[in-house]
């Protein structure tokens, strides 16, 4: 297996150094863009356990109290839309209704979006990475490869699919109490615990000891490991600045609301660039429309949260959202009241550079993805559906990575649609 | 180049270097010291041979009657492995990578259009995928038709074929085709006398292994957290290999270990989820154990210290049941497979009394350390399987039909990951009726899966037992394999299949990689890919598989000795490689060979805590009544990569910014703590410091050097680097030099800063020797240190802390 080195010289970036790299050119976005903070934050909102699309972007209601097995217990009528014109409609669950009406129009909602599975893993897995199979990293990941590979807190996770394949280190910021206190290491109150000049010499013999031990071991895992320490090491100072940006995260409500404000934080400190956020308890097997109902309310108030902070922050324009979950839920109830697995599902976008009140793809009344012309991206019986694979071809093209090394290193095996403008 | 052997013709000889005994005693005898050094000196560095050549001729003597049957000839005789090639080998490489593999793959599978033709290969990822293909081409190899074999006229398409023409009757690939139906027809398999063990042996050369006294000291971190102690590395002075043998046996009888083995189960079943308040007990159903709340009825009970610990002893035993049901079974000298075929459950007084089992004598009612097997009326038990801890952790529904529990089953104790069957497209649209039964894309994972949820049929959705007599009609019945559950066994059906198991190799083979994976810290190597240096790397895997097969056969041929499987992998070359001994420069080629070798992961939290106790015999805490930093879910636990069993269930072993900085806070700030702590002690007692004193300075006033002193903190500075980063290093080498003049640096920086006010010459409160840090209790004010006038202390302070701070300490 490639190690980490091998693949930041094969995404142009040198690793442990700033120096000038040789593909740079042919990205949307590099590590220069990205210290001069014109590259976006981009969050992957994970909706664990597999959603209802038709609880929420994709509403299919009865006709009649009578109709047999129905796909949702809600009536055809009672779903909703902003206005006439709007292409954009949810289900009358939860708070869909305050979620919708705040954000409709930063939205971006692709619908019958085929997984091809109904296995939690693999279906997270292929709406994260682009690939069915196990072997691609995370999109995230990908994108913090390319453009911030040497920050130790470039891609920060907190769940879902956060598969690196080495190519950048990831880090769980979930609980964050004590920040402040892991911020400064060497401070015991006001004061320090090694004298100055005590500090500065340990430090060269540490970094002397780590080049000493690297051409001590030579085993190919053993040296990567001593990389990485290399790597986290280069970061310790910085997370004062996470430290200095961070809002007092009782003021927020939900988890994920802490997580995006944690991310947040990150991206305003220059050490983040891409970030995973999940909220659970969507893999409603049982008494469906209550548990993801109460589930969704989960998601729509966290996301209204994180929207908040990047209004707060002025972001609006930098921070891009994907929201996904494993895949869909079958288009009748079981014996149990619950839902189980169904492959298609659906995925919404929301930020910078995103055009948002546009619906892409549908499905029909049976919950079956229905085709769309590639170059249109309207309905077409003889069209495609539309997989994980292109939504990813997509992303990467969206943001610029996807002629580098790294993205021919993990090739997705669709072509890029005309998503997002 | 070798490869893997035929399964069924490998003699799973238990390796020598391996040996296939475990005394399990816990004190460490004369005999014993004798009885370890002969068997030392026989194996030329290890122990116990003969028990390890009974064992492997048993078994090997097992698996060449079965091969022998199967084929229905006497075995075939190696030949020399001069210009020799293997049937296998030569279907690897000449047939099933160059030809088969990019070719016929992608329809002759259990999925593809030719599912339903006499040739269907299974993935690269399943068990024995190579063997099993071999066979699925020697049994295609045998049909002809028109007198040529019919496997040489598809592809050419002179035999109707769905794929067309592939290859050409002048090219390699036809070539190697021919060659291999000729080899299956000779009627006797090319068998080369190769000697694998050899090869695996010569693929370590090079690499640097930890020695006896090296091994022993990262086993005994690792697995008790502890050091050796002094009179364990005496024995390994004299005696080796021996004495490491002995060291183990008391590592593995020593409670801490069995911490250990319930920390490394509890990554596997995730069980720690309902620690706390009630949430394990409010996982049973009422109505099954009316006495699963007795500790909370009692109303007439004070609401004091003992009433609470009745309630956290009771959730946290029933918690815990599962991993308490494994360290019994391994520490009452059990097989192994009694995890899951037991028909008992191990239950401390807490547990019996929630299950209502009443016919237990117990030696202490009232210790929850105390375990006994218990059965509970109308529960057939079948070890951990049947505990619904493991149940509720691993939950069905009325439509999942056990299937998940079915899935992990087979993950956690037949090494297979049904996933992996299935990774290919679906189509939801299929409108197959009853697809799981019925529809291909479904049908390959239900299979297998399907028959074993059934065997889980009367643990209901809460984890109860709940005889149903009937199961789905519209599923496959309830089984193992081709195999369906007898009527008879129906009521212990979970058992009925577990029995089994145990005696499945798989199993075997299983509980092995787990093992591995918890003593190495990561997964075995995947079957490489074709690219850059693709047949070192292909050494390297087959070597690896080669050590996990034989090691497996061993951990059965011990009738499944948890202890001795520990100990096989402790002392392989796997456990122990540590770098590279070699003057030039690796090629690329060894590199590639050695790319699955060391140990790379950070320590745990908990295994970092541990050494922490262990090395400076301080716990690191806000003060003496908090939770330890390292396991407070609420201070680093989970920042440094661990797991709350809960949301948060896999480690980060990679490290991070986070991890660094946590790195750093722990050096100072148990730098600061135990530095003149431990020189309150006397020298006997102290961890860190026994050489020198708080006075001993290498220069006197005058400014004339003082060789004594310096000597003393050379000793110590040795010491330090034994215990914090385990290497041995003479007093008068390098790496000592080096860690003299550092030290010298420190003191003479610090005497600096002091002459020029920058820092007082009194400790600062916190770094004070005044507290002893086990109690909490104040020293006496005579004991106590509280000033530094020359800089000795904190120049020893920092010292810890670059010991501390620094990977040989962090990672081991």
């Amino acid at each position: 297996m490639m190690n980490r080195r091998d693949l930041l010289k094969i995404a142009g970036l040198t690793g442990l150094s700033f120096a000038a790299e040789p593909f740079a050119s042919s990205l949307k976005f590099s590590k220069t863009a990205f210290a001069e903070g014109q590259t976006p934050l981009f969050l992957s909102v994970h909706a664990g356990g597999g959603w209802d699309p038709t609880s929420f972007c994709d509403p299919k209601g009865r006709i009649s109290d009578t109709q047999a097995d129905p796909v949702n217990r809600y009536m055809l009528d009672d779903i909703r839309s902003p206005s006439a014109s709007s292409p954009i409609r949810w289900a009358p669950m939860g708070q869909n209704e305050a979620f919708f009406q705040a954000h409709y129009d930063k939205m971006l909602v692709i619908n019958g979006v085929d997984t091809s599975t109904n296995n939690h893993s693999t279906g997270t897995r292929y709406l994260n990475s682009g690939q069915l199979e196990e072997g691609h990293p995370s999109f995230a990941a990908m994108l913090t490869a390319n453009i911030g590979a040497n920050l130790p807190l470039g891609y920060i996770t907190n769940g879902g699919y956060d598969i690196t394949r080495g190519v950048v280190p990831r880090t769980r910021l979930g609980s964050l109490g004590v920040i402040a206190k892991i911020a400064e290491p060497d401070l015991d109150g006001d004061r320090l615990f090694h004298a100055e000049s005590v500090n500065a010499r340990m430090d060269e013999f540490r970094n002397s000891r780590l080049e000493r031990l690297r051409g001590r071991v030579r085993l190919p895992k053993i040296t990567q490991s001593l990389d990485d320490v290399f790597l986290s090491r280069s970061g310790q100072n910085e997370l004062k600045r996470l430290n200095e940006n961070l809002p007092d995260l009782d003021l927020f409500s939900t988890s994920l609301g802490q997580q995006g404000a944690i991310a947040l934080a990150g991206y305003r400190s220059g050490l983040t660039v891409a970030a995973n956020l999940s909220v659970g308890g969507f893999d409603t097997h049982g008494n469906h429309d209550v548990a993801q109902a109460a589930a969704l309310d989960r998601l729509s108030s966290g996301l209204m949260e994180v929207w908040a902070e990047v209004e707060r922050h002025g972001l609006e324009d930098r921070v891009v959202i994907m929201v996904n979950s494993d895949f869909g839920r079958t288009p009748r109830y079981n014996e149990g009241n619950g839902k189980d697995h169904w492959s298609i599902t659906s995925v919404f976008f929301m930020g910078g550079g995103i055009q948002g009140n546009r619906v892409i793809g549908a499905t029909d009344e049976g919950v079956n993805a229905l085709p769309i012309n590639l170059q249109s991206l309207e309905l077409d019986p003889n069209g495609v559906k539309i997989t994980p694979a292109h939504i990813h071809a997509s992303l990467r093209q969206h943001f610029g990575i996807d002629q580098s090394p790294l993205s021919a290193h993990y090739p997705v095996r669709e072509q890029a649609l005309n998503l997002f403008s | 180049m070798k490869h893997r052997s035929y399964l069924k013709l490998l003699l799973p000889v238990c390796l020598v270097i391996w040996a296939c005994e475990s005394p399990r005693s816990n004190q460490i005898s004369n005999d014993q010291v004798e009885a370890g050094i002969e068997a030392g000196a026989e194996a030329g560095t290890e122990t116990n041979p003969e028990a390890g050549r009974e064992a492997g001729a048993e078994a090997g003597n097992e698996a060449g009657t079965e091969a022998g049957t199967e084929a229905g000839t006497e075995p075939p005789v190696p030949i020399p492995p001069e210009d020799c090639v293997s049937d296998l080998d030569f279907f690897e490489t000449k047939v099933w990578r160059p030809v088969i593999k990019p070719l016929c793959l992608d329809c002759h599978n259990p999925q593809g259009a030719a599912q339903s033709t006499d040739m269907v290969y299974v993935s690269e990822e399943q068990m024995n995928a190579l063997e099993s293909n071999y066979e699925a081409f020697a049994d295609i190899a045998a049909l002809d038709r028109d007198g040529s074999a019919i496997v040489l006229l598809k592809p050419l398409n002179q035999l109707a074929h769905g794929g067309g023409r592939l290859i050409d009757e002048d090219s390699e690939e036809y070539e190697a085709l021919r060659e291999m139906v000729e080899r299956t027809r000779a009627g006797e398999p090319v068998i080369c006398d190769d000697d694998d063990d050899e090869i695996d042996s010569e693929l370590f050369n090079g690499v640097r292994l930890l020695s006896p006294q090296e091994t022993a000291r990262r086993a005994s971190l690792s697995l008790a957290g502890r050091l050796p102690t002094q009179q364990e590395i005496d024995l390994i002075e004299q005696h080796g290999w021996g004495g490491v043998e002995l060291t183990l046996n008391q590592v593995l009888s020593s409670e801490a270990f069995y911490r250990r083995l319930k920390e490394m189960w509890n990554d596997i079943l995730l069980t720690d989820k309902y620690m706390g308040r009630n949430n394990a007990i409010d996982l049973l159903n009422a109505d099954r154990f009316p006495n699963a709340r007795w500790h909370l009825n009692l109303e007439d009970q004070p609401r004091d210290e003992d009433y609470w610990a009745a309630i956290d002893y009771a959730n946290t035993s029933l918690a815990r049941e599962a991993l308490e049901h494994i360290a019994f079974v391994v520490r009452n000298g059990k097989p192994f497979h009694e995890i899951i075929t037991s028909d008992y459950m191990a239950m401390n007084p807490f547990t019996a009394r929630i299950y209502g089992v009443d016919d237990i004598a117990w030696e202490d009612p009232l210790d929850p350390k105390e375990f006994h097997e218990g059965r509970a009326a109308g529960i057939p038990h079948a070890g951990i399987l049947s505990s619904p801890m493991f149940l509720n952790r691993f939950p069905t529904t009325a439509t999942n039909r056990n299937r998940h529990r079915a899935r992990i089953f087979f993950k956690l104790f037949l090494d297979l990951d049904v996933f992996k069957l299935a990774e290919r497209p679906i189509d939801p649209t299929s409108t197959v009726h009853n697809p799981t039964m019925n529809d291909p894309q479904c049908s390959i994972c239900h299979t297998v899966i399907d028959p074993v949820a059934g065997t889980f049929q009367h643990w209901d959705e809460q984890g109860s037992f709940n005889f149903r007599d009937t199961w789905y009609g519209d599923m496959r019945a309830p089984g193992f394999m081709d195999e369906e559950l007898p009527f008879e066994e129906r009521t212990a059906s979970l058992r009925w299949l577990t029995l089994k198991v145990a005696a499945d190799p798989r199993f075997d083979r299983s509980i092995t990689r787990l093992i591995y994976q918890a003593l190495i810290g990561d997964d075995l190597m995947s079957a490489p890919q074709e690219g850059d240096q693709f047949e070192a790397r292909e050494r390297a895997f087959n070597a690896q598989q080669r050590f996990v097969d034989q090691v497996a056969n061993g951990f059965r041929a011990n009738n499944h000795d948890l202890l001795w499987l520990i100990k096989a992998i402790v002392r392989s070359p796997y456990y122990r490689a540590n770098g590279l001994e070699m003057d030039r420069e690796p090629m690329a080629e060894e590199l590639a060979q050695w790319s699955n070798l060391g140990l790379d992961k950070p320590l745990t939290p908990e295994q970092l805590n541990r050494k922490l106790t262990a090395t400076t015999g301080a716990r690191w805490r806000p003060n003496h009544y908090s939770q330890d930093y390292l396991l407070d879910q609420g201070q680093y636990k989970l920042l440094y990569g661990g797991i709350d069993s809960d949301d948060v269930v896999d480690r980060i072993r990679t490290p991070n910014g986070i991890f660094s900085n946590i790195q750093r806070r722990m050096a100072n700030e148990v730098s600061c703590k135990v530095s003149a702590y431990d020189f309150t002690k006397t020298p006997e007692e102290r961890f860190l410091f026994p050489w020198v004193e708080t006075s001993y300075e290498p220069i006197d006033v005058n400014g004339f050097a003082i060789p004594q002193v310096e000597e003393l903190i050379r000793n110590n500075l040795k010491h330090l680097a034994w215990t914090m980063w385990g290497e041995r290093h003479e007093l008068d080498s390098p790496e000592v030099d080096e860690l003299f003049e550092l030290w010298m640096d420190f003191w003479r920086l610090g005497q600096e800063e002091i002459e020029a006010g920058t820092v007082p010459t009194s400790l600062h409160w916190s770094c004070r020797g005044a507290w002893n840090l086990t109690t909490g209790q104040g020293l006496p004010s005579e004991e106590q240190i509280t000033r530094d006038d020359r800089f000795v202390i904190r120049a020893w302070a920092a010292m810890l802390s670059v010991f501390l701070n620094d990977p040989a300490f962090l990672y081991e």
